[in-house]
């Protein structure tokens, strides 16, 4: 089937070439958006602002860290308080980010916090305000990472919805020429950025590549965790023996729950300046391994450390489930990267599972 | 697809910050022990507070911090209603606590709230028969967020009231001013303390709340039982109900969890799938037994 080149796209699925990465960004920055791209820095993979897309590293896979703290920044002021006047001020201000390269398993992890912070009766004004006009260019991930297993989850490595832009890596056609990406359009918003741009249309055989190479990834995704009935599974095991081996390796670091993408509890607190004129009521993240998360007067309840893993994993591979019907865990692997002790959630869940 | 700015707009009402604040001024004070006050408050906007019997406020001290206390008054009272009070029976444990003792008739400070679900039949998916028999088991400050369906109940006058209570020693007991009226309104009352002061006149049981349940007459299938007080205590009594041959939908408890929102977002409060804060406090040991971080 003969190829239509497009000297300027009508804002379609297309077949373009990495000149048009930098296109987009600029597109968006025209459009006022602040552009966040995994960049390579020092060997570990950054979401930052980019300047132009010749920053961007696709490399990177997920980023070292994930884009979280975009949509729930570590710490934030809910609002400041007067104390001379007694009046309070809340500042919500809608911030215009937009993601450059965010992958599959992150955004499973966005709309995850999504339920938490919009989906119940109260919805949090300052999520939202952050949330409202977030483009996603998302990338499918043709390459899996030594601690993936998105497939598994059922996060990756290919999307299929909740993007503005979808870019596939192609790879260069008989393995010469130059790289190619298919391009895919998932809103109108998405539409607007793809319109001009230089390309192809896609054809079906484009679309049969991108297949091929996300189940490619998938295959070489080297941690597996078979999650059917796993809520169940994980329910019956809340006693099983290894839970005490992995708890006897586990420093109690709370890194696993700090690169958590879908991991949002917090503290709520208040701070008051040195000049006692105004107290900010603040918010930070907080993860359920500290020993004082569970703290109330008179007891704790998960004094143990053996608790709060296994508070962190069942609510990853079970709770979640009964919570808001999928699981809290995407398969980004950032956990097990970031571990001390190398314990892996997934080995935790295949051996309480009793696969393993 | 990537929900449009419109979808997400018209899912909220953005004027609504559910982390406002709502300024109240103490109308009454009165110690209840030597380290629990009962106070009453009034919305300083004049505006009514309307709760249901369970529920509890996030009570702000700005500049100390914020503390989940469940309301102790009777919502439906008309005299309160008509002044547009209600009160809080707070202990003085922590910061937020100790920082409220401080406070006077006339000062002000803040809440948000009414949080959580109650007692049945505010609990979901329940309803129990507001004629049925109740039997209320209370350990300590465990009493506070009963004492609206005590009130509520004698004002009902509709079935049995029975109220089982165990605190520390005598003096530790919340509302032994109200006791004799509770009587007369036609309650059961049976109390017990962990221990008593030599030659301490004390014409009731001493040892553990347990040790009421051979007294009382309220037999399963008759009617509901709600349980408030710390966990272990909490545990002791399910299972000696359970050995009763009490069913366990008929048994409700309130938990108790850190909580730092109220509104399922800080996850403090989470146990196994549930969210205490808003699922609960209120659950049926049916439920309870069945979650896992629950030692109950």
């Amino acid at each position: 089937m003969p190829r239509k080149v497009m000297q300027g796209l009508a804002g379609e699925d297309a077949v373009v070439e990495r000149t048009v990465f930098n296109d987009i960004v600029t597109g968006l920055q025209e459009r006022g958006y602040t552009v966040y791209g995994t960049v390579n820095e020092k060997g570990a993979g950054i979401f930052r602002p980019l300047g132009d897309a010749g920053e961007f590293s696709l490399r990177c896979t997920g980023g070292t860290m994930p884009p979280k703290d975009l949509w729930y920044p570590p710490f934030e002021t809910l609002f400041t308080y007067d104390r001379q006047t007694g009046e309070f001020h809340t500042d919500i201000e809608e911030t215009r980010h937009a993601v450059f390269g965010i992958r599959p398993c992150d955004v499973h992890a966005l709309l995850a916090l999504d339920e938490v912070f919009l989906g119940g009766e109260y919805q949090d004004p300052y999520y939202r305000a952050r949330r409202v006009d977030l483009p996603l260019i998302v990338f499918n991930c043709v390459e899996a990472g030594d601690t993936c297993f998105c497939s598994s989850m059922g996060t990756g490595p290919g999307l299929d919805h909740d993007y503005d832009l979808l870019i596939t890596d192609l790879g260069r056609s008989n393995g010469e020429g130059s790289e190619r990406f298919l391009l895919e359009v998932g809103s109108s918003r998405g539409g607007e950025l793809a319109r001009g741009l230089r390309g192809e249309a896609a054809v079906d055989e484009d679309y049969q590549v991108k297949k091929r190479r996300l189940q490619e990834t998938a295959a070489g995704e080297r941690i597996t965790l078979n999650t059917g009935d796993l809520p169940r599974l994980m329910h019956n095991g809340h006693d099983h023996p290894y839970w005490r081996e992995v708890t006897d390796k586990c420093f109690g670091c709370a890194n696993c729950t700090s690169v958590c993408p879908t991991c949002y509890c917090a503290d709520i607190f208040d701070e008051t300046d040195f000049s006692l004129r105004e107290t900010r009521r603040k918010r930070r993240w907080s993860w359920c391994f500290l020993v004082e998360f569970g703290a109330v007067h008179g007891g704790n309840f998960r004094e143990e450390r053996i608790d709060r893993l296994r508070q962190f994993m069942q609510h990853k591979l079970n709770f979640s489930m009964g919570q808001y019907g999928f699981f809290h865990c995407v398969g980004c692997g950032r956990c097990i990267v970031w571990c001390p002790a190398n314990i892996d959630i997934a080995q935790t869940g295949r051996v309480i599972r009793g696969d393993a | 697809m990537v929900k449009t700015d419109e979808e997400i707009e018209g899912a909220v009402n953005p004027t609504l910050n559910p982390f406002r604040l709502q300024p109240v001024e103490i109308v009454g004070l009165k110690q209840v022990t030597s380290d629990v006050k009962t106070y009453t408050l009034r919305l300083a906007d004049g505006s009514h507070f309307r709760f249901l019997p369970g529920q509890f406020n996030m009570v702000s001290v700005i500049g100390i911090g914020e503390a989940a206390i469940s309301m102790s008054s009777d919502p439906d009272e008309l005299e309160a209603i008509e002044r547009g009070t209600w009160q809080h029976t707070v202990r003085q444990v922590g910061n937020v606590t100790k920082a409220l003792d401080r406070l006077q008739v006339g000062d002000r400070f803040f809440i948000r709230g009414p949080y959580g679900n109650g007692w049945p039949p505010g609990y979901p998916l329940q309803r129990v028969g507001a004629s049925r028999d109740l039997a209320v088991i209370a350990g300590g400050v465990g009493l506070a967020p009963l004492r609206p369906v005590v009130c509520r109940r004698l004002a009902r006058k509709t079935g049995r009231l029975e109220i089982l209570y165990g605190a520390r020693t005598p003096e530790d007991m919340l509302f032994r001013d109200e006791f004799r009226t509770w009587a007369q309104g036609g309650a059961r009352l049976m109390l017990t303390a962990d221990k008593i002061a030599d030659g301490a006149d004390w014409p009731y049981r001493v040892g553990l709340v347990t040790a009421l349940l051979d007294e009382m007459e309220i037999l399963p299938g008759q009617g509901h039982i709600f349980v408030c007080g710390p966990e272990v205590m909490m545990k002791s009594v399910v299972r000696e109900l359970t050995e009763r041959g009490w069913p366990p939908e008929e048994v409700f408890l309130s938990l108790e969890r850190r909580m730092e929102c109220g509104q399922k977002t800080c996850g403090r409060c989470q146990v196994d799938a549930v969210y205490v804060c808003q699922d609960g406090p209120v659950f049926s040991y049916a439920v309870v037994k069945e979650l896992l971080g629950v030692d109950i």
